[in-house]
């Protein structure tokens, strides 16, 4: 079984993707992936509002395959806050999203403060991009002990700068997706932060979920920790236990 | 399967994490036969020659392995490397090496020794995804289009490029799209409804990346079986000369 903490539904015709639910589902069928948390392309490239509304439907449209991340943009201020309020009173969302290269508003921000307080007073994780090596989820980990974070990209490209940061809080995890496949990734992760911090994601349709399966299919761990990374900590950590 | 993208040697931003040993196991244990290498430090410095001739011996060497050598065309080339039957590939990197594939001076003399060697030419836009592109989407074009009858490999592209590659690369038939930097979900599948499956091979972009992620992105395509051998081995064995 796996589930997949990062995928995303919707278009971006500057890369040729069309993801609908049904054709997420279909995908997700296809690579066993058992539950997925998605947020929407629009929200990023056009209108966060619009993408959580896409993103609600597809949910109820496909119950327990499909749990929802509210995207919400901090230079929109109160208005994002009532959005992740509104959004997270409803089952089908699990958490928030901010993705901080598309919003234009780095993710230790102070505008960021309110979103993480919301989240902490909402019990709502965080997933959160991070792309520079972990520099801003630091500081903003620093900030928020009580938030539970999850770092998405495990700081892309310099992702063993990424695991390193953010090594000293126990609320913040890891997902793995990113173009990278390189060797050690997934060893790495695991060493520095332990098996319980690693979460399995694709980032579909950015990237094909074969990338992050073979991350951990071949990396030099346990078939436990296999096991732990693609669903055994997910379904902890976000109490999906009798929901999917 | 026969991987035509992989490497020996180390990156700028990207060491090598496996030994020469360690690559060829991974990739037996995949079922991957053959791998095309060249030498990183072929790319990287401004004259190829030591990269050339440590993959020369290590191709002759090993059974699994096949050369690149790699040809900067502003220097003199040592063509009595080109000698060795393991030698299959002529790769380049005009960035690293100070010239543009558009200029006519060194397109024309790159383009005489693809026709004296009888290779086939690759073009790795980049060399990982750390390094920088090398070639633009365009002079690729225009020099496949001046050289309609060599073949032309391009790979090192991810979906950021995917609509350029397509637009411009599409529908010159000697151009051939190598995968191993294209992650995007349906990214092969794309590939080969636009430019047909016999023109898209395999790579894995070792050492630098798992084996598995491209052989997944084939294998768990939905495209025909026969497509997907066509890709894993038997358009580089047509195009490269590997039995």
């Amino acid at each position: 079984m796996i589930i997949d903490v990062h995928a995303h539904i919707g278009c971006d015709q500057r890369f040729c993707f069309r993801m609908s639910a049904k054709e997420l589902v279909r995908a997700m069928d296809r690579y066993g992936i058992k539950c997925s948390f998605i947020s929407s392309i629009k929200s990023l490239v056009y209108d966060y509002i619009e993408g959580n509304e896409d993103v609600e439907k597809a949910c109820l449209e496909y119950p327990k395959r499909l749990f929802g991340l509210v995207a919400v943009n901090p230079l929109y201020g109160k208005e994002a806050i009532e959005e992740m309020t509104r959004r997270l009173a409803k089952e089908v969302f699990i958490g928030v999203k901010i993705h901080p290269h598309y919003f234009n508003v780095p993710a230790d921000s102070p505008l960021m403060n309110p979103i993480v307080e919301k989240a902490i007073s909402l019990r709502a994780p965080l997933f959160i991009h991070s792309y520079d090596g972990g520099v801003q989820l630091e500081n903003l980990a620093d900030r928020y002990p009580d938030a539970l974070i999850v770092m998405y990209h495990m700081g892309g490209g310099d992702w063993e700068e990424g695991v390193l940061r953010v090594r000293r809080f126990d609320n913040v995890y890891v997902e793995m997706s990113s173009s990278f496949v390189d060797v050690g990734m997934v060893e790495t992760a695991v060493e520095v932060l332990g098996e319980q911090r690693v979460l399995f994601g694709s980032d579909i349709p950015f990237q094909s979920p074969s990338i992050s399966m073979a991350k951990v299919l071949e990396a030099n761990i346990s078939d436990y920790v296999k096991e732990m990374i693609f669903y055994r900590n997910a379904l902890e950590l976000f109490n999906l236990r009798g929901k999917i | 399967m026969i991987d035509v993208s992989s490497y020996i040697g180390s990156l700028p931003k990207r060491s090598c994490r496996l030994t020469l040993e360690e690559m060829i196991a991974l990739a037996k244990r995949h079922g991957i036969k053959y791998m095309v290498v060249s030498h990183t430090s072929s790319h990287l410095s401004r004259s190829p020659l030591y990269g050339n001739k440590v993959v020369a011996e290590i191709s002759r060497k090993y059974r699994e392995l096949y050369a690149a050598i790699v040809v900067n065309p502003s220097l003199l080339i040592d063509k009595s490397i080109v000698s060795s039957d393991k030698i299959r590939v002529i790769r380049v990197s005009p960035l690293y090496h100070g010239y543009s594939l558009v200029n006519e001076k060194y397109s024309k003399k790159l383009a005489e020794i693809i026709v004296e060697t009888e290779l086939p030419l690759h073009i790795p836009l980049r060399l990982h995804f750390t390094e920088p592109y090398q070639v633009k989407v365009l002079d690729v074009r225009e020099f496949a289009l001046k050289n309609r009858d060599l073949g032309i490999i391009v790979g090192g592209f991810n979906y950021d490029l995917l609509l350029e590659v397509i637009s411009f690369l599409g529908n010159l038939d000697n151009v051939y799209l190598e995968i191993s930097l294209l992650q995007s979900y349906r990214g092969v599948e794309t590939l080969v409804d636009v430019m047909g499956a016999d023109r898209i091979l395999f790579g894995t972009n070792m050492p630098f990346s798992y084996p598995l992620a491209s052989i997944l992105k084939v294998t768990k395509a939905e495209i025909s079986e026969k497509f997907k051998r066509m890709i894993l081995e038997e358009n580089a064995k047509k195009l490269i000369g590997i039995n």
